[in-house]
């Protein structure tokens, strides 16, 4: 009963982590916290995701223990049943191994584009920030 | 009446937090007692099961269902990492990559960048290559590989990271190929079957009897014996992507640095 | 079930997270947070290792400890490091 308790603890507080984070992206002025709590908000997120995957009985994760580049013996249908039965859900995982390498991409971009923004208007908070009169 | 108002506005963003999380915990999404669902074990039983149609002979599932069954939509992924660091090469594009002053760092770093570069090379390398066998892959590996050139520039600066064959216009060349090689290996097989008119599938891995009865091999039968285990295109491609992930990184923290750098 | 201790210490790197992520929202001083965010990162890399995610732990450490926090600071250099409460 405890660990079903710790579980959904820990659900319900990376899901309050992503709504901290959204409401401060929105709410702080200076663009490098919007950023900060935005790259938080994507782990949050990603985090969640991969607890989707994970239930009481798994114990290994969606790799078939015993594989090395010389061979590997591949596992009989009996053996695979048992794996699949103690195995984590490979799903959420395959959709966030690229979701965290693309993050760090676009946060290389965003930074590029803060310092841009910043040196520009001399100042990195949004709010006064005033657009060019044409 | 600021400061309330901001704790309100945080209090309030906590329980929607909490709100959604409940409602996907009372949807079953989350939960501890739900076995795998049907979708899972078609991976887990069939990816290493050399008899079923969608195996890919390789014992990981993640890096197989990332390059195998969904190549086509990782490739669009890897796309969206090059376009990701051209806009970082764009945006960088008109003040020129000037050479800040090259203020060496004390003793202790230097010896320690000089220790960790290959280690951390030798790690990053060693994780993209047996992505097919164990946790890892070309995502994985990239992204750890692009810490030890960034750590060189940080403790030498750039001269001697292009001194050390880092320059960027080679890294540049060696990404394009990489992402342009992975698409050639995603369609040889669909290119094959196109010619000899049998039914082939984009960024297909192992031979589907049912559907398409030609693929990549799984494994080359070693002379002395033993046999070379490469899952197909799991391996190629992990090699490619890690060539293409680390060097993107590298360009995009070389170019970065040097804008936003600013060593006076 | 994995044993109640991992659960333990990711429970408790979860509410961590939580705390820190608070922190970074009130927070004055735009540095800190971002030494905050790699600390969250680490409490992070934890909650996947204890729920059978290896992929992305390999992926997440590099990333997440290493290099997001070192591309933060290339932002920062743009303008102020102190937010005024505006």
């Amino acid at each position: 009963m405890i660990e079903t308790l710790l579980f959904y603890t820990i659900v319900i507080t990376v899901g309050a982590t992503a709504g901290v984070s959204l409401y401060g992206i929105v709410v702080k002025p200076h663009v490098v916290k919007k950023l900060v709590l935005l790259t938080v908000l994507s782990d949050a997120v990603n985090i969640l995701v991969v607890l989707f995957g994970y239930y009481s009985k798994a114990v290994s994760p969606p790799v078939y223990p015993g594989g090395s580049l010389e061979g590997f013996v591949f596992p009989s249908s009996g053996e695979l049943w048992d794996f699949s039965s103690v195995s984590v859900d490979p799903m959420p995982q395959v959709l966030i191994v690229t979701a965290i390498v693309i993050g760090l991409a676009e946060l290389t971009f965003l930074s590029l584009i803060t310092f841009k923004l910043g040196s520009l208007h001399k100042t990195l908070m949004f709010n006064r920030m005033e657009a060019e009169e044409e | 009446m600021k400061k309330q108002l901001e704790d309100i506005g945080l209090v309030l963003s906590i329980l929607l937090g909490v709100l959604l999380t409940y409602y996907l915990v009372r949807a079953n999404i989350v939960s501890l007692t739900y076995g795998n669902i049907p979708l899972a074990n078609l991976y887990l039983l069939s990816v290493p099961d050399p008899s079923s149609p969608f195996t890919s002979r390789s014992p990981e599932v993640v890096t197989s269902v990332v390059w195998d069954q969904r190549g086509y939509d990782t490739y669009f992924e890897t796309s969206v990492l090059f376009l990701a660091i051209i806009g970082v090469l764009y945006a960088a594009g008109s003040s020129s990559l000037v050479e800040k002053g090259s203020l060496i760092a004390t003793v202790i770093p230097r010896v320690i960048t000089k220790l960790l570069f290959p280690v951390i090379i030798a790690v990053a390398i060693s994780v993209a290559l047996h992505g097919h066998l164990t946790p890892g892959g070309g995502f994985q590996g990239g992204s750890i590989f692009a810490v030890a050139p960034y750590m060189y520039l940080l403790i030498y600066g750039r001269s001697r990271l292009e001194g050390k064959g880092f320059r960027s216009n080679l890294l540049l060349f060696m990404r394009s190929l990489a992402v342009v090689l992975i698409s050639l290996v995603g369609s040889i097989v669909l290119a094959i079957g196109f010619l000899t008119g049998v039914e082939a599938f984009l960024f297909q891995n192992q031979p589907k009897p049912p559907f398409s009865p030609i693929g990549f091999p799984a494994y080359i039968q070693l002379p002395w014996g033993g046999i070379f285990l490469f899952s197909g295109t799991l391996m190629i491609l992990n090699v490619l992507e890690f060539t293409a992930v680390s060097t993107g990184f590298t360009l995009a923290l070389i170019v970065i640095d040097s804008i936003a750098g600013g060593r006076e | 079930m994995s044993p109640l201790i991992i659960l333990l210490l990711s429970a408790f790197s979860s509410v961590m997270a939580l705390v820190a992520t608070i922190k970074i929202l009130y927070e004055r001083d735009v540095l800190k947070t971002i030494i905050i965010s790699g600390v969250e990162s680490l409490f992070y890399s934890i909650i996947l290792a204890a729920f059978l995610a290896p992929d992305l732990l390999i992926a997440y450490i590099a990333i997440g400890l290493g290099l997001n926090s070192a591309i933060l600071l290339y932002a920062l250099r743009g303008g102020e490091r102190f937010e005024e409460a505006a």
